[in-house]
């Protein structure tokens, strides 16, 4: 074996701080994930922007589908190849259904991925938009 | 690493990335998920038989937006491993790829298997 996580901690007391640092620094509740792949999504006066983490994805392999109000985010995470010490990724299908409550233009859509991040810029339709309501003087 | 920068890390939460654990051809490859991290900003390096891979995240500041779901945040990415013997440390390459960092490493040429000639006699 050529990675042996039992002597991880063996050579004490170099790595005592080593194991206490990472005691005192536990996993953060972002880990603990629900739906895949998981998202971030903001609304500014012009678009909406989804961003979603999906490492190991090539940009070909992500399928990007709207339907009436929602957007579909689909792909495959492929595993590795070889014999397995140790197997913690996720692989296989995801799918994510982001339903919007306003109107987006989806012509005008544009996406792109970078180091693992998918960042969707979805613009709003002028009625989407804010509107100032002129109130008439009598 | 500096104090300063040691100062700045903590700051975020430190996260355990996944990791794969393979064997292909001569070589073992570990596979870590590391997305938002910048090929810059990834940090590997081997003290004696630890090796450790690190690097933060560079997702963009949604603090100050509307937000609809807030799902992760930056971290602070951190793991070692224990290396053993029958891995060449002068070998051990690293790559990016779309926030997947892959580590090679090859196999020390000692631990193959080696046929033994019989001379005649």
């Amino acid at each position: 074996m050529v990675l042996d996580f039992r002597t991880l901690y063996q050579d004490l007391p170099r790595n005592m701080e080593q194991f206490l640092d990472e005691m005192w620094h536990p996993l953060h509740l972002s880990q603990r994930r629900q739906a895949y792949p998981p998202v971030n999504i903001v609304e500014n006066e012009e678009d909406v922007t989804i961003y979603a983490i999906l490492p190991g994805v090539d940009q070909q392999d992500i399928d990007l589908t709207f339907s009436e109000n929602s957007l579909v985010i689909k792909g495959e995470r492929e595993p590795e190849q070889g014999r397995y010490f140790r197997q913690e990724r996720p692989s296989g299908p995801f799918q994510r259904i982001i339903n919007f409550n306003i109107r987006v233009d989806q012509d005008r859509t544009k996406a792109k991925l970078k180091d693992g991040l998918l960042t969707i810029v979805l613009p709003k339709v002028d009625e989407a938009k804010r509107q100032q309501i002129e109130i008439e003087k009598e | 690493m500096s104090a300063t920068r040691d100062t700045q890390e903590r700051t975020m939460p430190r996260v355990h990335p996944a990791a794969d654990i393979v064997q292909r051809d001569h070589s073992y490859y570990i596979v870590l998920d590391m997305p938002g991290v910048r090929k810059e900003d990834l940090d590997v390096t081997v003290d004696k038989d630890v090796l450790t891979v690190a690097g933060e995240t560079s997702y963009p500041d949604i603090q100050n937006q509307k937000q609809w779901e807030n799902e992760f945040g930056n971290v602070y990415f951190v793991r070692k491993f224990t290396l053993s013997d029958a891995v060449d440390r002068d070998g051990i390459k690293a790559s990016m790829k779309n926030g997947v960092v892959t580590l090679h490493l090859p196999r020390a040429e000692r631990v193959e298997p080696k046929k033994i000639e019989i001379e005649s006699g």
